[in-house]
């Protein structure tokens, strides 16, 4: 049993309203609870790591839609948006625009409905007709691998890359943890989506809700970090903020949404922060939660996705898998 | 009471305007203000929601107790109420056309009150000289 998934799924499930919660009474253990979905009008569904399940009115779990379906009302949701933001819609105003929430212990919900708009930008969100509430867990030592193998003798740069739901965060959370405690480095943390919650390390300065190159800039300035950690790098301005920080000698540890290297050699955006010096390495995720899986050089990138459209095999100098 | 009630509204969208305070700690921070002592309710919210109650169950929970809301009327405490059921609901711009039109709402409330008391204390005073001179003819 995953304690600290389960704990999670009990402090979400408390801010939820009364009859959604004593539906969820019907999970008895979450440690393979992905995700709820919560849409206006329709079944809850509970995405699970092997298959999603229903709840009956009876209060069972099932896999095929039954014919008396829990169901969320739109009061239902109205309520519980306003209960997961904290009655506190004002202060995630941006998150909101940006299609999700921040609630307790760095669970993360995705939140959509009517957009409004202004000038081509979306500002805020109406209406909101659903949401999706993704259940974190911490899996203590998952970095070890990571740790162990790149940054015993050094700090390189660290590329981690996964699609979503494979535990992209909860990897460079336990990496800031072990490096921070282990290994003594100071490492700086921008935590844009204010994910960063639980245990990661005793040196690490957490800045969240900056915006990464704000974030990443202030660090530099500011808190002399030894590694700089961010998740989610996509844009180019967060890869311009990166190949700046590089002259000051910081290390940066990111993630990427990303499944192989097929797909990193198609980003362009994943193909100039590698082409800026700030990788060394990059690992790749999954098929299990928090799997390490492939572990490479940036030589053996360039080297499997060089001339020719084609990717001709993958080479890897180790696999590490997580027992 | 009704004019520390629009104290209150004028912190609460500054909270909001400035700081981007969510629900929770603009309750802490009117709790901690001298001037919005006599609010008992707030403190009740918020010992509420220390003890892991919900906002807004902790908001009107300490409103129907009749030992926060005695020195209010039925028609202050309906403010309170709504002013609660829409705190934190919507962006920073409606929140703060919340709490400006609460804040109307309550001054309409103390105009109204003001007004009240000043009929009265001109009727109980008239009384009071009627029976002043009653009793004067009494004795006599």
């Amino acid at each position: 049993m995953n304690v600290s998934k389960n704990r999670n799924f009990c402090e979400i499930k408390a801010l939820l309203p009364p009859e959604l919660r004593s539906a969820l009474s019907a999970v008895r253990d979450a440690s393979e609870l992905c995700e709820i979905r919560l849409r206006a009008g329709k079944p809850v569904v509970l995405v699970f790591t092997d298959s999603p399940r229903f709840i009956t009115s009876g209060g069972r779990l099932t896999a095929f839609l039954p014919s008396d379906p829990v169901t969320v009302s739109d009061r239902e949701l109205e309520a519980a948006f306003g209960s997961l933001s904290g009655y506190s819609v004002h202060s995630q105003t941006e998150n909101i625009a940006s299609g999700f929430i921040t609630v307790a212990a760095g669970n993360r919900v995705g939140v959509y409905g009517t957009a409004v708009t202004r000038a081509g930008r979306i500002t805020a969100v109406r209406n909101i007709s659903g949401m999706n509430i993704r259940i974190s867990g911490s899996f203590a030592n998952t970095a070890r691998p990571l740790a162990d193998s790149l940054f015993c003798g050094g700090r390189p740069g660290l590329l981690i890359c996964g699609a979503p739901g494979t535990g992209k965060t909860t990897v460079l959370r336990d990496l800031c943890r072990i490096l921070s405690d282990e290994l003594f480095f100071k490492i700086a943390a921008v935590d844009e989506r204010c994910e960063f919650s639980g245990d990661t390390g005793f040196n690490t300065d957490v800045l969240s809700g900056y915006p990464k190159p704000t974030g990443i800039q202030i660090a530099l300035r500011t808190l002399s970090p030894d590694i700089i950690a961010c998740d989610e790098i996509g844009t180019s301005d967060e890869v311009k903020a990166i190949a700046e920080g590089l002259n000051s000698g910081t290390g940066f540890i990111v993630t990427a949404h990303c499944s192989d290297g097929k797909e990193l050699a198609r980003r362009p955006q994943l193909r100039e922060l590698i082409a800026s010096g700030a990788v060394d390495h990059i690992a790749f995720l999954g098929p299990a939660v928090s799997e390490i899986g492939k572990i490479m050089s940036v030589e053996e990138f360039y080297e499997s996705s060089g001339a020719g459209e084609r990717v001709r095999g993958l080479r890897y100098d180790r696999a590490v898998r997580i027992v | 009471m009704l004019e520390k009630l629009c104290l209150m509204f004028d912190i609460v969208e500054n909270e909001i305007r400035y700081l981007g305070r969510p629900a929770s700690e603009i309750v802490a921070s009117l709790c901690a203000r001298t001037e919005l002592s006599g609010l008992t309710f707030l403190a009740d919210c918020e010992s509420g929601m220390l003890r892991g109650e919900d906002f807004r169950a902790s908001w009107e929970r300490s409103l129907s107790e009749t030992k926060n809301v005695r020195f209010f009327r039925s028609g202050d405490v309906g403010v309170i109420s709504s002013f609660g059921s829409l705190l934190g609901m919507s962006d920073a711009e409606g929140q703060t056309a919340n709490c400006r039109m609460h804040r109307e709402l309550a001054l309409a409330r103390l105009a109204q009150a003001r007004l009240s008391r000043d009929r009265y204390s001109a009727v109980f005073s008239g009384l009071g000289v009627l029976a002043g001179i009653g009793a004067i003819i009494v004795l006599i």
